[in-house]
């Protein structure tokens, strides 16, 4: 989908239609833009902009704080459609979605109707505002990399390797799913410049330079299927939550009860999976630049908030703070299903049916209905997010 | 002009299609007839679950909510250039 969020703030507000609108986290003037209308983005106000700036480069934008609910419905409703063309419907984020339509057309031409016909029901069924770019090809990444260079509000299709080639002429090694500015050195530091040098490289040298992933990637450019599109949802790798604080500060006392609210919300998530977790990782971003980032394997699995938090503070509680903190970032990962294994801890199982007890609470009154006394005064602080290529 | 509030309405509510359509509200003494519903999503905050409609006339926008906890309506929200 076509810039998504503004997309969705305009569909609802008519009288937003044809004018700068910047979605934010939270509207203040070091607030920044988490998605912008296609007329803020013409005007040079993009994501990551600051309230501030986008106001001075566009005085008439409009800012709008985020609502989560809304564009999640708008997307239900969206990936429904898609359903009704294919059963292997694969949702990668809020805005973007893959179809396995083999076996389901006999052709492109066929493929391209569908996409014809989804955009006009997308319009039609959902609102005459919303837009959607289309790509179509023999696999699933060319499929991505078509969409992503399509222009908005079309469909880019690539037929056979000829048009590949054409597509992949110069085209920026970033401009490819997978490839980011770290990959690029390493490509570059091989002599790949390009997406057609990749393509013609040495499917063996870059292999034995870059492992797996290097392989992976001149299978992606060369028109071979890795992954299948799969309506199945795998096990994430990993599940945080991170907070742009609204008061820059060293102190830790302060810092610790934003980090409990993310342990209780990376918490919640990881038992609604019915996981554990193996390994913590916490994340402090500073006010200029930089910041620290701590990981480490736990001696125990991790299931309850308190567990997640305990591991992290720990981590907190070691670091000596010099500058300003700005974002505060905690996630587990090493996901395994909850084994129920006995340990020597006796009060382990009655602590993980508490949290699960108290999990079933909020889910029926509503969310930190039934909070640890120490998150007391934390509501307003890291609210409902839609992460970066996330669903939720 | 932007407006956020949270104030009690009465509603006139078409049932068609299979759908809840909004078509007039009545708000401080006023009637405002409903010219288009742009939006309509919900939410649920614990045991309530909310609809929102997203609601124009050729002059405004609002924001109404149907609560169906209690069936109440209210208005949040107010645009107009």
């Amino acid at each position: 989908m076509n810039s998504y969020f503004a997309s969705v703030e305009q569909q609802a507000n008519p009288f937003l239609r044809g004018r700068s609108v910047g979605v934010c986290a939270y509207d203040s003037p070091n607030g920044i833009i988490l998605a912008s209308s296609r007329e803020a983005k013409e005007k040079g106000i993009k994501t990551g902009c600051k309230i501030i700036n986008a106001k001075f480069i566009d005085p008439d934008i409009f800012i709008i704080e985020n609502e989560p609910a809304k564009y999640r419905t708008v997307t239900e409703k969206f990936f429904n459609i898609l359903r009704d063309y294919t059963n292997q419907v694969e949702p990668y984020s809020i805005d973007e979605s893959f179809m396995e339509l083999t076996g389901w057309v006999k052709d492109f031409t066929a493929a391209e109707k569908i996409a014809t016909e989804i955009r006009t029901r997308i319009k039609k069924e959902i609102g005459e505002w919303l837009e959607c770019s289309i790509g179509i090809s023999w696999t699933k990444f060319l499929a991505k990399f078509a969409g992503d260079i399509a222009p908005k509000k079309s469909t880019l299709i690539i037929r056979n390797q000829n048009e590949l080639d054409a597509f992949l002429k110069d085209r920026d090694l970033k401009d490819a799913w997978g490839i980011n500015k770290k990959m690029e050195l390493r490509l570059n530091s091989l002599g790949i410049f390009n997406l057609s040098d990749l393509k013609n490289y040495d499917y063996l040298k870059i292999k034995k330079q870059l492992g797996k992933y290097g392989y992976y990637l001149w299978c992606h450019v060369n028109g071979q299927e890795i992954s299948q599109v799969s309506e199945k949802e795998t096990l994430p790798k990993s599940i945080g939550h991170s907070y742009c604080i609204p008061k820059r500060t060293t102190n830790k006392k302060y810092l610790s009860m934003i980090l409990l609210k993310l342990c209780e919300k990376t918490g919640r998530r990881l038992r609604s999976l019915g996981l554990e977790a193996h390994r913590i990782n916490l994340n402090l971003a500073f006010v200029d630049t930089g910041g620290i980032n701590k990981s480490f394997k736990t001696a125990e699995a991790m299931f309850t908030s308190e567990e997640i938090f305990h591991e992290a503070e720990k981590i907190l509680n070691e670091l000596n703070l010099y500058f300003l903190i700005r974002t505060v970032a905690v996630s587990v990962s090493t996901l395994s299903p909850l084994s129920k294994q006995m340990t020597l801890f006796q009060d382990k199982f009655s602590q993980q049916n508490l949290s699960l007890a108290l999990d079933k609470i909020n889910d029926k009154y509503g969310e930190y209905t039934v909070i640890r006394g120490q998150m007391w005064g934390s509501k307003d602080l890291a609210q409902d997010r839609i992460g970066f290529r996330k669903l939720i | 002009m932007h407006e956020k509030l949270d104030e009690q309405i009465d509603v006139l509510v078409e049932f068609s299609d299979g759908k809840v359509l909004p078509n007039f509200f009545r708000w401080q003494d006023r009637t405002y007839k409903i010219e288009k519903i742009n939006l309509v999503h919900s939410e649920r905050q614990g045991n309530d679950k909310i609809y929102y409609f997203s609601v124009s006339n050729n002059v405004n926008f609002f924001r109404l909510a149907f609560f169906t906890r209690d069936l109440s309506w209210r208005i949040q929200e107010l645009y107009y250039d």
